[in-house]
């Protein structure tokens, strides 16, 4: 890893919840998580309704201060400006990037895409960084086909942001993914599920670090 | 500048008809007479629920009439609504009130005269109150409250209150009678034959008394 690679304001490693997929209590994972080193943690749950993903937020607020990790909510902006998150991960079905710029020119954006087109336009409407996805087949996508690696060598050609790959990502397959030009990846169920969360923490980062995209 | 809550309000309703997109809706309402529009959609998306809603802010502008949006405190702050309506499910008040500010209304459903007073207490604007008469547009947990705690309510406290849930043509002049400061109704205008007329007629009753 480079020096300015280093010095990005952005760590590799995202962590994306699920509690659908978790056995143990939510909080207890995120902690587990960021202990172990995780400094990007998303909030990601759809079915929930406004006062209990609050309550969440809150929380997980709280626990990512204090690890020193980055909060951000999915595409509910107004639970992440309520909890002073630190950004939003906008679908493409969520608002247009330029909107919550507008808002709040602070707050970091990413975007999920699913294509090179999208990828452009979400970097062109000034979007900080992309999820992109999903690379390998997955639980919580079981209707559509994968992406594969090449949307990831596709997008990276064309864009300077951070990009994680989400989508099936496991220790076995992100340095994969940072070698066809990934910033970092994105995990869920690996995370979520994991029997020794720090042990799985510690496999992301030895696959991720070290790799030679130039 | 806050915007005061009074008069008929039109809550947007595409799941009990079709015939008529949130954004048609209000602008019959608003041509029929309606002093506030809600815009509530539970099933769409961010993306979509911002275009219908930047659509109805347009034109409660150019009529000159009040925009709340139903739960979703983003989406009333991204379309500059007037404000929003919070339900017992929705994010706390003060979360709410720590993004749009004090120029913002904001509203929140109460079905007792305690969840009334709290809300009040945590700084609500307005109290939603119902569901008066009973309704098939929610799944309804609490029997209906009825005309005569509406009054018990509006005794209670200081805010305004909005009636609501059941409303139509046959009842409404028993609501406003309590003397509440604003009525919503769902159905009576979205299933009605024409809304716009429908939205009238509601209207009249709600005259000054």
């Amino acid at each position: 890893m480079t020096l300015s690679e280093n010095q990005h304001k952005f760590s590799r490693l995202f962590l994306i919840t699920d509690q659908a997929l978790s056995n143990r209590p939510l909080l207890d994972v995120v902690s587990d998580a960021c202990r172990a080193g995780v400094s990007l943690v998303q909030l990601r749950e759809k079915t929930l309704d406004g006062k209990s993903l609050y309550a969440l937020a809150s929380a997980l607020r709280g626990i990512t201060l204090m690890h020193g990790a980055r909060l951000f909510i999915n595409d509910r902006l107004d639970v992440a400006l309520a909890v002073n998150a630190d950004g939003v991960v906008l679908p493409e079905t969520s608002f247009p990037v330029q909107v919550v710029k507008h808002i709040n020119p602070m707050l970091l954006v990413g975007r999920s895409v699913h294509d090179l087109d999208g990828a452009i336009d979400a970097q062109r409407c000034g979007a900080d960084f992309l999820i992109v996805g999903h690379i390998f087949k997955t639980a919580s996508k079981p209707k559509q086909p994968p992406r594969g690696l090449h949307l990831l060598k596709d997008i990276s050609t064309h864009i300077h942001i951070p990009i994680f790959a989400v989508g099936g990502i496991t220790p076995a397959n992100a340095r994969q993914c940072v070698q066809n030009g990934a910033f970092g990846v994105a995990a869920i169920s690996s995370l979520m599920q994991s029997a020794d969360i720090s042990e799985t923490v510690r496999a992301f980062q030895d696959a991720i670090a070290f790799v030679n995209t130039a | 500048m806050k915007r005061p809550i009074s008069g008929l309000c039109v809550i947007t309703d595409t799941a009990i008809q079709q015939r008529f997109s949130h954004v048609q809706l209000a602008e019959l309402s608003m041509q029929g007479g309606a002093d506030i529009v809600q815009l509530r959609d539970k099933t769409l998306s961010t993306k979509e629920l911002f275009a219908s809603a930047v659509g109805i802010r347009a034109l409660s502008l150019a009529y000159g009439k009040v925009f709340i949006v139903n739960d979703r405190a983003d989406i009333a702050l991204a379309s500059n609504a007037d404000g929003v309506h919070l339900g017992q499910t929705d994010l706390p008040i003060a979360a709410a009130r720590k993004i749009l500010g004090n120029d913002k209304l904001i509203g929140a459903t109460a079905s007792t005269i305690d969840d009334a007073l709290k809300a009040e207490q945590d700084g609500a604007d307005y109290i939603g109150f119902g569901h008066i008469f009973s309704t098939s547009s929610k799944e309804k947990l609490t029997p209906p409250t009825g005309v005569a705690m509406l009054r018990d309510v509006l005794q209670a406290v200081k805010i305004p209150v909005m009636a609501i849930g059941g409303i139509n043509q046959k009842n409404i002049e028993s609501v406003w009678q309590t003397g509440v400061q604003s009525v919503a109704v769902i159905s009576a205008v979205a299933s009605a034959e024409t809304p716009k007329a429908a939205t009238a007629q509601l209207k009249k009753i709600l005259t000054p008394l």
